[in-house]
């Protein structure tokens, strides 16, 4: 969404996005009122540790904890590689935890008449990000059809 | 024209596919080319396409790993699967 230009959109969102510290660190510094963002500490670190020895990167690892914690039962996320380990692995975090990706954001974007085109903003982002052909391409692919859009 | 290097593996595999179709190495060879080449091309021009096949149902996962290349395949029906479970998350909390 940053490639695309996509990303100061999010103040226009009506629900806070929380970003666990190592993510942030990636965008750099976000300064929207409804981004906030959360430092994990002590059980949830060791939490995070575990999941990372089973193979999860280290952000992707920081957001199930942290949609643990708050027990909110997903994840925005658009990894290529946490959407197959969500589908190979029969890890219990996994299995409560849904992961949503781009076009949910679009999605609300759209019906907050802040975006006119979402498959405009969808093949831009695809692109961008070369995602043509992937796991991320098919599963927003597939969230935006079932959308009716 | 082209020299090709194949492994112990694949050159067991390739006399033994000459003896059950009955065809030349070559013959073998070009076709096999042929039918990668059919299924990429297929899926960077139509990756979307089947992708909206397998989700309706019109295409079974058995089919699409037929057309398509592996990856592709494999993108497909993950995504699908991830795809649709954000659909009822996104239904779920009023979106």
């Amino acid at each position: 969404m940053e490639r695309a230009g996509i990303l100061s959109k999010l103040k226009y969102l009506d629900f806070q996005i929380i970003i666990p510290k190592h993510v942030s660190l990636e965008f750099g510094k976000i300064e929207l009122e409804n981004v906030k963002i959360e430092n994990l500490k002590g059980r949830s670190i060791k939490k995070v540790k575990s999941l990372i020895s089973k193979g999860f990167g280290w952000g992707e690892a920081e957001c199930l904890v942290l949609a643990e914690k708050l027990k909110i039962n997903f994840i925005i996320c658009d990894d290529r590689k946490l959407l197959r380990q969500k589908y190979m692995l029969e890890d219990k975090i996994l299995k409560d935890i849904e992961i949503v990706g781009f076009s949910f954001i679009i999605h609300i974007l759209f019906k907050k008449k802040q975006i006119s085109d979402v498959w405009k903003a969808f093949d831009d982002i695809i692109e961008k990000n070369n995602w043509q052909r992937s796991e991320v391409e098919a599963a927003n692919f597939v969230f935006l059809k079932e959308m009716r859009y | 024209m082209a020299n090709l290097v194949l492994n112990d593996e694949a050159d067991r595999e390739l006399n033994e596919l000459k003896k059950l179709e009955d065809k030349s190495k070559s013959e073998i060879v070009r076709e096999a080319i042929r039918e990668l080449y059919l299924k990429e091309k297929r899926a960077k021009e139509n990756f979307r396409f089947f992708a909206e096949l397998y989700r309706d149902g019109a295409l079974d996962k058995d089919m699409l790993f037929i057309t398509l290349p592996r990856k592709d395949a494999e993108a497909i029906v993950i995504g699908t699967k991830v795809g649709k479970g954000a659909v009822k998350i996104a239904k779920n909390i009023g979106y």
